[in-house]
């Protein structure tokens, strides 16, 4: 559904990572499923695909990460009126799980807030390996949108070395799922096809179940004109994501 | 019961999916056939690959329409065979949708679906969207007859013909007809267009696109209804298709088939649910085929 919206709150939360609230112009508004996300459409710039990072009130949250031309507009706009079009695709319910490791990669972190959220909701716990390029990507995930529980254990990573653990991200995990055998019984990746590629084949022998937060060229996100399409898979992110099960998925993160 | 056919071509039921919704690519395909379609019909291919419009490309409507301009991407020509050879592997016949801004494209397209083995060609005549490759086509009645006339004598496959709301839509219907068509597709989305009413824009990028779904069904049935009473010809109802009550009346209104586009969107069961409809509704009336019924409100 296409929404009026507006921003109503903005903040500079690292090098490259800005959060932005939305609110939506419109009553009635459904409550969106854990990684299920929304077109963002910046008049006559771009139409970006981003994550919910948190919702309540009719108010999303999304976390925005500085690349081209259509995310600095978004970032430049302080207060100004956008189009919001969503929720879209499957969104996943990872409620059967006891305790949930999620590794992100860069602003593949945004989900993980929401996730949080509704994880706590459902007495479901969630830890967090998060690694960035450089240090100064970093914020505090605790302090951003008080969704992360107290019991949730943050585990951080850089390339660049200045802080956490000195590597990726999908090293980091593999190093503390081994070290805790049993711990966990779900991994969550999101972030660059790369992540997810090294975390599926990484961890594929703990026996944990692997699932990944796909990113592909989304155009509609109605599941009409096919951009999303995984290839070589039959499945599309927009609808049947966009997380998937790492072995369902396996020609296409092989292609990336 | 539900049997039917269309263009020569026998299907076990009368719902395929409309152009456009998916269909450009092979794995697209595989998605349509899970649905349960009897055929299959393709995204529009040009000659060309083309990119289509910048996003924003499709707007889901408050009133439960869709407005889209994608403007025709399409991977171009060399998808053709690929999806030929999909379509067999799923066991579905395979229409396939052309589009073209001049004659030598339409017949250049329809030869390469000849080699390629599909069953059938639906040529578009009516993208409200795509400048120069659809509507200003299909409402010269007389550009119809040399687009058509010239992809049948080419073409060693059944020929349909796609036509949009226009004020002359019931003189290109007979153009089409009279040139070779074997059936009609009637009708494509209706030209229309969406403001944001806070940044004080339209939404889409091209800013026009075409209007689908639930509020162009009685438009539709209007336009199946006045060409079947005109020519008594073999017609693919589209337009807003949701339910089997939706079917039905395309049918009443003489269509012997039906395309199912945006409710695809909102729906993965549609087609079980319009043909266990369909199939109620025949016992309801005493029927034992719905071909029986096609054109029988028409007077
Ligand atoms: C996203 C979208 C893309 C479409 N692309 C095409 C196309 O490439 N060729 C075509 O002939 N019709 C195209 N159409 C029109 C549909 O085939 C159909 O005629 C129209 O949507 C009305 O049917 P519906 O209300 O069931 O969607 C498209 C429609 C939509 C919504
Ligand atoms: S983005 Fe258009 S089908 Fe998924």
């Amino acid at each position: 559904m296409y929404y009026p919206a507006k921003i109503t709150g903005s903040e500079k939360l690292s090098k490259t990572l800005y959060l932005k609230r939305i609110k939506i112009l419109s009553d009635g508004i459904k409550e969106p499923l854990p990684f299920q996300f929304l077109l963002a459409w910046v008049p006559g710039v771009d139409l970006l695909p981003m994550s919910v990072a948190d919702f309540s009130n009719g108010e999303v949250a999304i976390i925005v990460k500085e690349r081209g031309e259509g995310s600095r507009a978004l970032i430049r706009l302080h207060s100004g009126f956008l189009g919001v079009m969503g929720f879209y695709g499957a969104g996943f319910k990872p409620w059967s799980y006891k305790r949930i490791l999620f590794i992100a990669g860069g602003s593949g972190i945004a989900p993980f807030f929401y996730l949080a959220r509704k994880a706590c909701e459902e007495g479901v716990s969630v830890d967090l390996v998060w690694g960035v390029r450089g240090g100064d990507e970093l914020f505090n995930p605790r302090s951003l949108l008080n969704t992360v529980n107290k019991d949730t254990e943050i585990y951080i990573a850089t390339e660049d070395c200045s802080a956490g653990y000195c590597g990726r991200a999908s090293m980091l995990a593999s190093r503390v799922i081994h070290e805790n055998p049993g711990k966990w019984d779900l991994v969550i990746a999101s972030g660059p096809q790369g992540l997810l590629r090294e975390v599926c084949s990484l961890l594929s022998d703990t026996g944990i179940e692997l699932y990944v937060n796909t990113e592909t060229l989304v155009k509609c996100g109605v599941g009409a004109c096919g951009s999303c399409v995984l290839k070589p898979h039959p499945l599309l992110l927009c609808k049947h994501g966009p997380v998937f099960r790492c072995r369902d998925i396996e020609g296409f993160l092989k292609g990336g | 019961m539900l049997e039917t056919s269309i263009a020569g071509l026998r299907l076990k039921h009368p719902v395929m999916n409309a152009s456009g919704i998916l269909g450009s690519e092979p794995e697209h395909l595989e998605i349509l056939a899970k649905q349960g379609f009897s055929a299959l019909v393709s995204k529009t291919i040009t000659l060309n690959p083309r990119e289509g419009y910048p996003p924003p490309i499709i707007v889901e409507l408050r009133n439960n329409g869709l407005l889209n301009a994608v403007g025709l991407a399409n991977p171009g020509a060399r998808v053709i065979p690929v999806l030929a050879r999909k379509a067999r592997e799923l066991s579905k016949p395979l229409i396939l949708s052309i589009g073209g801004s001049s004659v030598e494209e339409f017949v250049k397209l329809a030869e390469l679906a000849s080699e390629a083995g599909v069953d059938a060609v639906e040529l578009n005549l009516s993208c409200p969207h795509a400048e120069g490759y659809g509507l200003e086509l299909g409402s010269d009645p007389m550009l119809v007859y040399r687009i058509v006339k010239d992809v049948v004598s080419v073409a060693s496959l059944p020929v349909i013909a796609k036509l949009g709301l226009t004020d002359r839509v019931i003189e290109s219907a007979g153009k089409a007809l009279e040139a070779g068509v074997k059936a009609l597709t009637l009708i494509n989305t209706v030209k229309a267009m969406s403001i944001d009413v806070y940044t004080l824009k339209p939404v889409l990028s091209n800013k026009y696109g075409g209007l689908s779904g639930p509020p162009i069904h009685p438009i539709a049935v209007r336009v199946v209804y006045d060409v079947y009473r005109e020519y008594r010809a073999e017609i693919i109802g589209v337009g807003g298709v949701s339910s089997w009550m939706d079917v039905a009346e395309l049918m009443l209104a003489g269509a012997r088939a039906v395309q199912v586009g945006t409710a695809l969107i909102w729906n993965e069961n549609i087609v079980d649910e319009i043909l266990s409809g369909l199939h109620k509704w025949l016992i309801d009336l005493g029927y034992n085929s719905l071909m029986d019924l096609v054109g029988i409100a028409v007077m």
